[in-house]
């Protein structure tokens, strides 16, 4: 007789149901018992494979198969108990029973080291703090966020006012101003005979003050509009607008014997309102800031750099000190005095404002005796929305009706 | 010519007197009424109330900030009226603003002007306006009512 004979119930041996005699209820008892454990046992590792398939974050899976390998060959024990009734298969069930045992002693030893790594995974509720800290720390910085943006709303706001003050403040400046100014020149006219040396000095004073406060409230003037107006890009000459500029100066030009120097110079998308600003202001430098006696030269060249033109200014004037180099570009700011050099320190804070307003940057290469050379660049591409005047708001043009 | 008549709509004092000063030093034989606000200036184009003897202006030159009325409603009212709307108004303001140039226009004013700041200018201006609008350019000629009433 084979091997495989004796498995499937080798002679000579009784089957199990002779020890319950064939008493029928005891088998019965049995069967439903071995059956329903072999039924719950074939299910476990069906729902584990469920699981394991719904859930692919699963730790451990290796283990998991183990698990419902051991519960699937527990199950097969029950089966070979029913079978075993009938018939003498217990060699087969003892190869059953040993892999049974195989699988689980393997199971039992694999899960010892688990132990420790399934220890330090995150419990449930640990997990639930974590989730809670990340949530409050979400909350912190979307409020941080809130409080951000409100803070900016109100810089905006504030800053917006304060333009707005500085511009209607400068106009209705004006309008005194020009009475004053006005009448003090009727006076000088009409009765400046009436008047001795002393009277007329005084007449003299006053519209000089006149002058230098209407400068002042014309250049405060401009300087609040750069943030406020709506820059009208276009492609404009700067040849047109230097040429503008010298037609502009020409007065100051004929008095003091400058010359002022330009060549092929390009067309560039700009508002050109403030290219003639920052071209009037560095070109008008270059001829104030000049020795007692000398005729001021200014040469005016643009070349390509990278993705923009460059353009400078230079001119042959006092030049200045390194560490003034970025003085001048405060509001306000001035190196001389009014009886050396007039102005009101607005200008280069002006060329300044508008050139980074473009997009742009403006530097100045200068040392003492040697004159100066601001050059400033603008890129083809226009800035971002942002930086230009910010949409919804009124100009104040449109403030003062 | 005839003495030119001038209606000056104007709230400030010294902008008045410096009208007036500035317009004598013109070769121009002028009589310049004035009106402090824009419903006087109404009354004495209608010629009404206590301005029935006014005399109905050659030209008018308004400020456009004024109390009670403002000047933009005078000028709507004006060029809307079929017996005033032939009288040439010169808008003379401080405000350089489009809006209120494109405005004025609008409006069918004659001419923008703005104030200039310094007395030269002021002057040049003035004289600018004489030569221009009682010299060089033709006034509708006035109806028979209105020089009777004069």
């Amino acid at each position: 007789m084979s091997w495989i004979d004796s498995l499937f119930g080798p002679a000579g041996l009784m089957p199990h149901g002779v020890c319950f005699l064939m008493r029928s209820d005891l088998i019965a008892l049995h069967v439903i018992a071995d059956g329903l454990i072999a039924f719950a046992y074939f299910s476990i590792p069906v729902t584990l494979l469920h699981f394991a398939r719904k859930r692919k974050d699963i730790p451990f899976k290796h283990v998991l198969a183990l698990f419902a390998a051991f519960i699937l060959l527990c199950g097969m024990t029950h089966i070979f108990g029913i079978w075993t009734i009938w018939r003498p298969v217990y060699y087969l069930e003892g190869v059953v029973k040993i892999v049974t045992a195989i699988v689980s002693v393997v199971t039992a030893i694999v899960l010892i080291p688990l132990v420790p790594q399934a220890l330090s995974m995150r419990s449930h509720s640990e997990l639930e703090a974590i989730n809670r800290k990340l949530e409050a720390e979400v909350q912190r910085r979307a409020d941080a966020e809130l409080q951000l943006r409100r803070t900016v709303n109100k810089l905006t706001q504030s800053n917006a006012e304060l333009e707005r003050f500085a511009y209607i403040a400068s106009h209705d400046l004006q309008a005194p101003l020009r009475t004053i100014g006005s009448f003090t020149g009727l006076l000088g006219k009409r009765y400046s005979e009436s008047l001795d040396d002393g009277g007329r000095e005084y007449l003299e004073f006053i519209q000089h003050g006149v002058t230098d406060m209407r400068t002042l409230i014309n250049d405060l003037l401009e300087l609040s509009r750069v943030n406020s107006a709506e820059p009208k890009i276009e492609a404009v000459d700067t040849g047109d607008v230097v040429e503008h500029v010298v037609e502009q100066l020409h007065a100051d030009i004929e008095s003091s014997g400058a010359t002022v120097e330009f060549g092929e110079l390009p067309t560039v998308d700009a508002d050109a309102r403030s290219l003639q600003q920052v071209f009037l202001n560095l070109i008008g430098n270059g001829m104030k800031f000049q020795p007692e006696g000398q005729a001021p030269h200014v040469r005016v060249r643009a070349w390509r750099v990278g993705d923009g033109w460059q353009f400078s200014v230079q001119d042959n004037g006092i030049g200045m000190l390194p560490e003034d180099r970025d003085q001048i570009f405060l509001v306000f700011k001035r190196l001389h005095t009014a009886d050396e050099y007039p102005g009101t320190g607005i200008g280069l804070s002006l060329v300044q404002k508008l050139v980074q307003k473009r997009g742009g940057e403006i530097r100045v290469d200068s040392a003492p005796g040697q004159g100066s050379t601001f050059v400033f660049d603008i890129p083809d591409s226009l800035p971002e929305e942002s930086t230009l005047a910010t949409p919804g708001q009124a100009s104040p043009e449109a403030v003062l009706v | 010519m005839a003495q030119a008549h001038i209606l000056l709509v104007e709230d400030n004092p010294a902008d008045v007197r410096l009208t007036q000063e500035i317009l004598r030093e013109t070769s121009l034989d002028f009589e310049l009424a004035v009106a402090r606000d824009g419903e006087q200036a109404m009354a004495m184009l209608r010629r009404q109330g206590a301005h029935q003897d006014a005399t109905v202006p050659d030209l008018v030159l308004l400020d456009l900030n004024l109390p009670r009325k403002d000047g933009r409603e005078v000028l709507a009212e004006v060029k809307q009226d079929p017996s005033l709307r032939s009288i040439p108004i010169i808008v003379l303001s401080t405000s350089k603003a489009e809006s209120d140039v494109r405005t004025c226009y609008d409006l069918h004013a004659n001419c923008y002007l703005t104030k200039p700041v310094d007395l030269n200018h002021f002057a040049e201006m003035v004289q600018m306006i004489e030569r221009f609008w009682f010299n060089l350019a033709l006034l509708p000629p006035k109806s028979r009512s209105e020089i009777a009433a004069e």
